[in-house]
């Protein structure tokens, strides 16, 4: 059973880094290429929304399925929670820096 | 704005708040000699209730509300860059916390138990609840800022 645990927490940290890099990809491409945000809007009814429900949809398909595949290790779980820390600083400074960079510089 | 919308955004306020006290209190129970397992499990589910709360209460006002009434006020005042970037980056900031909050509830729920004899497994953790600690607070103050910026 500890080990479902393991592949379980493993599997969801896997999803949601890259549930993450989707939402950083996503807003930085969507700014850039009006043509995506604008399909967003079309299907979602507005682009932050559908962001929001794309990067859900992510996080839970491959967070189940991740499941199947994943190593039941200790170690490598810890290691993926370092790595979702790391991602989630990066994700936090990328779209700031984005945007810093469109206000004062693009614009 | 319509009363039903204010007390949205009131609600949505509110929760945030609950979800930033419930990452402290998880990011601080974490540290003690003695790990009180029970508690962590509720500050846990509570911050990720929280966190899907005020995303619900928060996107109804933004989706509903926020762009067709006060980001025109705030991009013609004296701050636009509330919006163009505080805003901008407020709104898809947030989205980790619903994903992080949800690890840390696993981690807590499923390996409670062997977070005071696993050091490394507890300073991971740790890292995780931190970054979720610093984004819940940034938004806040994000939040004020534009609050002050509509006035």
């Amino acid at each position: 059973m500890n080990n479902k645990k393991n592949k379980i927490i493993s599997s969801f940290a896997i999803a949601g880094v890259v549930a993450i890099v989707f939402i950083v990809f996503a807003t930085i491409f969507g700014e850039l290429y009006s043509p995506f945000k604008d399909w967003l809007k079309v299907i979602f009814n507005h682009h932050w929304i559908g962001k929001g429900i794309i990067s859900i949809v992510i996080f839970y398909v491959f967070g189940f399925l991740g499941y199947f595949s994943v190593k039941d290790s200790e170690d490598v779980m810890i290691t993926i929670l370092k790595i979702i820390f790391w991602i989630a600083l990066v994700g936090v400074l990328a779209i700031t820096g984005f945007y810093l960079y469109e206000y004062f510089l693009a614009h | 704005m319509t009363q039903s919308l204010s007390i949205f955004l009131s609600i949505h306020v509110f929760i945030g708040v609950t979800g930033i006290i419930a990452s402290y209190a998880t990011l601080i129970w974490l540290f003690k000699r003695n790990i009180p397992i029970r508690l962590l499990k509720i500050s846990s589910l509570t911050a990720f209730i929280a966190y899907i709360a005020t995303w619900l209460t928060g996107g109804y006002y933004y989706v509903l509300y926020y762009g067709g009434s006060v980001k025109p006020i705030i991009k013609s005042g004296p701050t636009p860059w509330a919006h163009s970037i505080i805003m901008e980056v407020k709104e898809h900031i947030f989205l980790f916390l619903p994903v992080l909050a949800f690890v840390i509830l696993l981690v807590i729920w499923l390996k409670g138990n062997s977070l005071e004899k696993n050091k490394p497994l507890r300073n991971a953790l740790a890292l995780v609840v931190s970054i979720t600690l610093l984004i819940a607070v940034l938004m806040a103050l994000g939040g004020i800022v534009i609050s002050g910026a509509v006035r």
